[in-house]
C-alpha cells in the first residue's frame, strides 16, 4: 500500500507540475486567443461572422470568432468569412486568410458619392471646414480623405476619453488611420 | 505492485527543468504544415487543437483534402490538363519524449527482463508527409516515418494512397493504397494522447493494403473495403521455380479481408457500426510467437460513438468484439473484446486536457501460455497539452495501470508480468 500511495503522489505531483511549468516557460498571453483588428472606412459598420453579429467597426476579433470549432451545417458557407454592413454602403465580404490575421482588415466600403459628400461636412468641429490644405491646391478627393481622417481622429479621441477604448487600442487605431492611403 | 523508484520525484523535477530550458528555444518558432501554407490559412481553421480536427477539418478531410481554390498556385503553362503544385508538398511531424515507466521488455522464453525506468525517447519519430490535389477529383497522401520509436536506420511508409472522390460520376469515393481500417472510426494520427487506441492495435485493424469505397446515402455514411489482410510489411518473390521474376506478391494468400462501416448522426451523437470478416494465419511456435500456414477465420463487430459539447469538449468511445476461430488450437474458437473511451477538453488556444481509458479482456486467450495473454489492459491516461504555437506543443502525460501484476505460470513468461504505469513529457511539432 505504501508503494501505491507513493505512486499516487508521484502522479499527482507530475500532473500538477507539468502545466505550471509549461505556463512558467511561456508566460505572457496565456489563455488569450490570437486576435486581429477589423476596421472600415467609413467606420461604424456592423460586423458579422459565422456566429452572427459581433459589433461595429473598429473592433477586435479572435481567430475562433471566424474559425469556430463547431457550427450549424446551414452556416457552413460563412466559415472563415467576415461581412461588413453599413446603411447606404455596399456589403463587404471577405474570406479571412493568414495575412488578414497578421495585419488586420481595413475595409473600404463602397458608399458612392453620398459618403464622400458626407465626409466633407464636419460633424462638430468647425475647424476642418476651413480646410486650409484644400485651399492649397489639393484635389477634392484628397481633401475629402483628409476631412474624414480628422473626423475619425476626433471620434477616436472621444471614445478614449469616455473609456470605450484603451490607450493602446487608441494608438493602434490612430496609427492605422494615419497610415491609410 | 511494483515499487516506483525512489529517485522518481527528483528525476521528474530534473526532466521538467530540462523541458523548460528546451522550450524557451522553441517559443519563437515559426512553422506551419503544408495545407495551411498552401491555402494561406491558420491551423485553427482545421484544428480545434493540433492534431484534433474541428468540424471544418473533418469537412476538409471529407472533401478529399482540398478547398475550392486548390488550383491557385499550381503551374499549368496554359495546359488545362495540368495543375502541377508549384512546389512539392512537404511537411514534417516530429516528436521527442522523456519517459519514466514501470513497463519492461520481457523475453517470453527465458523471462530475462530489460528494465529502463527512465528513458530518453528522442527522436520518438520524424515523419515526412506529403499531400496535394492532383485533379478536380484525385488527391494523394502519404507519409514516411524515419527512426520510428528508436528503430534508427529504418524508414517505414504507412499511409500512402490515392483517392478519387467521384468514381465514374457516381458520387462514390474510392481510395487505393495503404491505410488504417480503424480510420473509419477514430484516426489514431489525430488523437491527443501519446497513449494509443489499444483495441485497434490488438484487433489488428491498423495498417493494411487495399481499396476502400465510400458514399453518403441520405442520413447514412457507408464505407466498404477490401484489404490483403497481412499488414504492410510482407512481400514475397514471384519466380519461375529457381529463377526470380521482377515482381513481388504483397499478399500471402488469395483471400481478402472485407470490412465496412455504417455511420449516422443521432441528434448530437455520431454513431457507427463496424464489421470485418477475413482470415489470418494461426499462431504457432514458442508462446505462439510465430505465424503458421493455416488460414483461420477472423471476425470483428464494432460500435463507435462520439460527440462534441459546446465546441470545445470532444468525447468518443469504441468497443470491438473479436472472434478468432482456430487461432491457437484447431477446433477451438477464441473470443475477446476491448475498447476505449476518451474526452478532449480544449479550454483555450494554449491548453488542451485529455483523458483516455483503454480496456481489453483476453477472455478465451487468457491462460493459453502465449503472448496473446497480453491482450489485457485496463488503464487510464491523463494528458495536458500546452501550445507554444498552433503547431508546437509540449505534453505531459501520466498512465495509470489498474491491472494487478500476474505471477508467472506455465512454461513461458506471458501475461501481465509488470505494471505499465508511466509518466512522460515531451514535444510534438508539425511544420
Amino acid at each position: 500500500m505504501r508503494a501505491g500511495r507513493r505512486a499516487a503522489v508521484f502522479v499527482l505531483v507530475a500532473m500538477l507540475a507539468t502545466p505550471c511549468l509549461l505556463r512558467a516557460v511561456d508566460s505572457g498571453d496565456l489563455f488569450r486567443p490570437r486576435r486581429f483588428q477589423v476596421d472600415s472606412v467609413p467606420g461604424g459598420a456592423e460586423v458579422f461572422v459565422i456566429g452572427g453579429r459581433v459589433g461595429r467597426t473598429p473592433l477586435t476579433l479572435s481567430e475562433r470568432d471566424i474559425y469556430p470549432n463547431w457550427y450549424p451545417d446551414e452556416q457552413a458557407h460563412l466559415y472563415g468569412v467576415i461581412v461588413l454592413r453599413k446603411a447606404g454602403c455596399a456589403e463587404f465580404s471577405r474570406n479571412v486568410d493568414l495575412d488578414d490575421i497578421a495585419v488586420g482588415i481595413e475595409a473600404r466600403l463602397d458608399c458612392g458619392q453620398d459618403e464622400v459628400a458626407d465626409a466633407q461636412v464636419p460633424v462638430s468641429d468647425p475647424a476642418p471646414a476651413s480646410a486650409p490644405v484644400a485651399d492649397a491646391g489639393m484635389t477634392p478627393a484628397a481633401a475629402a480623405t483628409l476631412q474624414r481622417r480628422l473626423r475619425q481622429l476626433k471620434v477616436l479621441q472621444e471614445l478614449m476619453e469616455d473609456g470605450l477604448v484603451t490607450e493602446q487600442e487608441e494608438r493602434t487605431i490612430r496609427k492605422r488611420i494615419l497610415d491609410a492611403p | 505492485m511494483r515499487r516506483i523508484p525512489s529517485l522518481s520525484l527528483s528525476l521528474t523535477r530534473f526532466l521538467l527543468a530540462l523541458l523548460a530550458v528546451l522550450a524557451s528555444g522553441l517559443q519563437s518558432a515559426q512553422a506551419m504544415p503544408d495545407f495551411a501554407r498552401k491555402y494561406n490559412l491558420s491551423c485553427a481553421a482545421c484544428h480545434a487543437a493540433y492534431p484534433r480536427l474541428n468540424k471544418f477539418g473533418e469537412h476538409f478531410l471529407d472533401n478529399n483534402m482540398k478547398l475550392p481554390n486548390w488550383k491557385e498556385g499550381t503551374v499549368s503553362g496554359g495546359d488545362d490538363m495540368l495543375a502541377l503544385p508549384a512546389k512539392p508538398s512537404l511537411a514534417v511531424r516530429a516528436q521527442a519524449y522523456v519517459q519514466a515507466r514501470d513497463g519492461k521488455s520481457i523475453d517470453p522464453v527465458t523471462g530475462a527482463a530489460l528494465d529502463a525506468s527512465t528513458d530518453f525517447q528522442s527522436p520518438y519519430l520524424v515523419k515526412l508527409l506529403s499531400s496535394a490535389p492532383l485533379s478536380e477529383h484525385l488527391t494523394y497522401y502519404f507519409y514516411a516515418i524515419l527512426a520510428e520509436k528508436g528503430v534508427n536506420g529504418e524508414a517505414i511508409v504507412e499511409d500512402a494512397w490515392f483517392r478519387h472522390d467521384d468514381v465514374f460520376g457516381s458520387g462514390i469515393g474510392m481510395q487505393l493504397g495503404q491505410f488504417q481500417l480503424s480510420d473509419l472510426m477514430f484516426p489514431r494520427e489525430t488523437r491527443m494522447t501519446f497513449q494509443d487506441f489499444m483495441a485497434y492495435r490488438m484487433a489488428g485493424i491498423t495498417y493494411d493494403r487495399g481499396v476502400l469505397f465510400d458514399r453518403g446515402v441520405g442520413l447514412l455514411d457507408l464505407a466498404v473495403g477490401l484489404v490483403n489482410g497481412n499488414g504492410i510489411e510482407q512481400n514475397f518473390n514471384i519466380n519461375s521455380p529457381g529463377y526470380r521474376r521482377p515482381d513481388k506478391m504483397f499478399d500471402n494468400d488469395s483471400s481478402k479481408t472485407v470490412f465496412g462501416r455504417v455511420g449516422t448522426d443521432i441528434g448530437p451523437v455520431s454513431a457507427g457500426l463496424f464489421g470485418l470478416a477475413g482470415e489470418q494465419k494461426n499462431a504457432i511456435g514458442i508462446a505462439g510467437q510465430d505465424s503458421g500456414i493455416r488460414d483461420t477465420d477472423k471476425r470483428i463487430i464494432g460500435l463507435d460513438l462520439s460527440g462534441n459539447i459546446a465546441g470545445n469538449i470532444y468525447w468518443y468511445g469504441q468497443v470491438l468484439w473479436n472472434s478468432w476461430d482456430d487461432f491457437l488450437v484447431q477446433g477451438r474458437d477464441y473470443e475477446w473484446y476491448g475498447g476505449f473511451a476518451g474526452v478532449d477538453y480544449i479550454p483555450s488556444d494554449r491548453w488542451a486536457f485529455s483523458a483516455l481509458y483503454n480496456y481489453a479482456d483476453a477472455n478465451d486467450l487468457a491462460n493459453t501460455d502465449t503472448i496473446y495473454e497480453g491482450i489485457d489492459i485496463n488503464s487510464l491516461t491523463l494528458t495536458a497539452s500546452y501550445y507554444f504555437m498552433r503547431n508546437v506543443k509540449g505534453i505531459g502525460e501520466v498512465n495509470v495501470d489498474f491491472l494487478s501484476e500476474d505471477r508467472q505460470s506455465g512454461t513461458y513468461y506471458t501475461g501481465h508480468l509488470s505494471k505499465e504505469h508511466y509518466f512522460l513529457i515531451g514535444f510534438d511539432a508539425a511544420f
